[in-house]
């Protein structure tokens, strides 16, 4: 009795407050919490006019039609493949070009290299691949005109699977690179300024201030970055796979990946392969974000999420 | 000894000017290869391919695209509307929440708290959100899904603002409230006003976000009244039926030529749509910067 009277007087001093918050929580409510528990979609028979309570269930039936074709593990396989390449080239480059960086003195070229390197990263993935149409279109394409140009023979990009992997790569660095050079650049401009100049009385060249300096105190930065990203690793980046090879059904094989996989079952109407994909994507990717919040929490408490 | 010293690191600083400057170049480029092409005459194209810089200068595409703009002007209505109201209610509903972890009178903030951990770890994905969205909220082909979606709230980007609003003195809104002032006074006449930075840097990377997002059209919108820009021109690209029909409504007359200018009508729809934002970013960048070094203090 006592307690309910306490409760009822906390609600009501708090009521303000609450209301407040309330049009937040109750978004997150609806569409994040809502939709935790339509995966059980995933072991229904999914049917449009039965909706989600009336479809049949089915159990495990729909995960074991999926995972009974290969084309699920070569999907499964290259999101994984292509965000750990992507990570690391993208690491290691942006370290290179926040170092560069910091070995130009005006303010005014740092700012306007910045602004031209920041580009890419402020534009949408449909204009890029307008961009990147502009040099591979097999009748029109520069990169075509070009290899002409010099005798060969035209390349039909959009139908050769072999290239893509190299495609995306650049593309997706050339996208992001000003960006994750942001933080590796600001490390940097971190480090005390008196520990290069007492190496350089001591006679270390540029190559030694960079090698037992620089690079050290960049480490812990980047395995960090190396481990938080671990947690993604089943969210692949749905623009870069399916707007950019421009849904070209000859490149599947090589830039298919789960969102996009996903998203082509869901638009045609196959919802039971979709939601037993997204239903896998997600319980990796927990375990994954679990994993590595534990590993971060250990190392650095002050970026793990709990 | 200082001199010899920079004598020194002469090579490298040159290297990485040389570095910079090719690299931007790389970056900025293609933006006035996209330009050239909208400006280039189709038959040049058709004969040479695209090129940097065009041979013969027309404005034929641009005068075709814009002989009926309406599918433009749709698709910059819905965008804006997209941008501006999805932003600032995105960023209001999470400042709301943010506000009431931040005060220290607040009874449920461990509650609060693990509800929002609660969905950074656990998400329902691409298909129960489609299905929830559209058979349940009804949210297909409706413009209310551009305001409430499941980017609207983020329980990380709530995090950073409770830290910011954290930062206040908590004297200055105890001697408000003694004063008399509730609640949403305090919240609206204090604690705003004073993290003014942070929802403004919160608030221009969520229009960018929005501006440039593809995804929740491509997901939700199949009626071509409700386009945004993007979906605009990703169908313009890589749908010719698409293409066919948008062409048929184009008046061919305004042209200097007889040939219709497909390709280049693409460019040109593609520096309509996207040629403000991109003479509008420089001025904006250090947001974004700024943006990077916000999200970093999460606390």
């Amino acid at each position: 009795m006592n307690n309910k009277l306490t409760r009822q007087r906390h609600i009501r001093e708090n009521f303000p407050l609450l209301l407040i918050a309330f049009p937040g929580i109750l978004c997150v409510f609806l569409f994040s919490y809502v939709p935790m528990f339509g995966v059980i979609i995933a072991f229904k028979d999914f049917k449009y006019p039965l909706g989600i309570f009336g479809s049949q269930w089915v159990g495990i039936d729909n995960f074991k039609f999926l995972f009974s074709s290969d084309y699920i593990y070569g999907v499964i396989g290259r999101t994984v493949g292509y965000h750990m390449l992507f990570e690391i080239f993208s690491i290691v480059c942006s370290v290179l070009v926040a170092v560069l960086l910091y070995e130009v003195n005006s303010k005014l070229l740092i700012k306007t290299y910045q602004t031209a390197i920041l580009l890419p990263s402020f534009i949408s993935f449909v204009l890029i691949s307008y961009i990147v149409f502009t040099l591979l279109s097999h009748e029109y394409g520069i990169l075509n005109n070009v290899i002409e140009g010099f005798g060969g023979e035209a390349v039909k990009w959009y139908n050769e699977p072999k290239y893509w992997p190299a495609i995306l790569l650049i593309t997706n660095l050339w996208k992001g690179l000003g960006y994750s050079s942001l933080l590796y650049y600001a490390t940097i401009i971190g480090i005390d300024t008196s520990l290069f100049e007492a190496a350089e009385i001591d006679g270390a060249n540029k190559m030694q201030l960079i090698r037992h300096i620089t690079i050290p105190s960049l480490v812990p930065i980047v395995c960090l970055m190396l481990i938080m990203s671990m947690g993604n690793v089943m969210s692949g980046n749905f623009d870069l796979f399916y707007q950019v090879p421009r849904q070209s059904a000859a490149l599947y094989g090589t830039t298919d990946i789960i969102n996009t996989y996903v998203y082509r079952m869901l638009s045609s109407g196959n919802i039971t392969t979709s939601s037993a994909v997204g239903f896998f994507q997600s319980f990796v990717g927990t375990i994954m974000l679990l994993l590595t919040n534990t590993i971060v929490r250990k190392i650095s408490p002050e970026n793990s999420m709990f | 000894m200082k001199k010899s010293l920079k004598r020194k690191h002469f090579g490298f600083k040159a290297f990485s000017h040389i570095f910079f400057v090719i690299f931007s170049l790389c970056c900025v480029i293609p933006f006035l290869l996209l330009i050239s092409i909208s400006f280039s005459n189709e038959k040049d194209i058709l004969d040479g391919g695209f090129s940097l810089i065009p041979k013969n200068f027309s404005l034929d595409a641009y005068k075709y695209v814009l002989s009926e703009p309406s599918a433009l002007v749709d698709a910059y209505m819905v965008t804006g509307f997209y941008t501006i109201f999805g932003t600032i209610i995105s960023i209001l509903l999470m400042a709301g929440v943010a506000y009431a972890l931040a005060r220290s009178t607040f009874r449920y903030k461990k509650a609060l708290t693990v509800y929002l951990l609660i969905t950074m770890l656990f998400n329902g994905g691409l298909t129960s959100s489609y299905i929830i969205n559209t058979q349940v909220y009804n949210l297909g082909d409706n413009l209310l899904i551009f305001l409430f979606n499941g980017a609207t709230v983020t329980a990380y980007q709530i995090f950073v603002f409770r830290t910011f609003f954290k930062q206040i003195p908590e004297s200055l809104i105890e001697s408000a409230n003694l004063e008399g002032a509730n609640e949403w006074q305090l919240m609206s006449k204090i604690v705003f006003p004073l993290s003014t930075p942070v929802l403004a840097t919160f608030g221009f990377m969520g229009a960018v976000a929005r501006w440039n997002n593809v995804q929740l059209a491509l997901y939700y919108i199949t009626d071509s009244k409700y386009f945004t820009l993007q979906l605009l021109l990703q169908k313009i690209l890589n749908q010719a039926e698409y293409l066919n029909q948008l062409k048929k409504m184009m008046d061919i007359s305004v042209m200097t030529t007889e040939i219709i200018p497909t390709e280049t009508m693409k460019f040109a729809m593609c520096i309509l749509a996207c040629g403000p934002m991109i003479l509008v970013f420089p001025f904006f960048q250090k947001y974004l910067t700024k943006g990077m070094v916000v999200g970093a203090v999460k606390g």
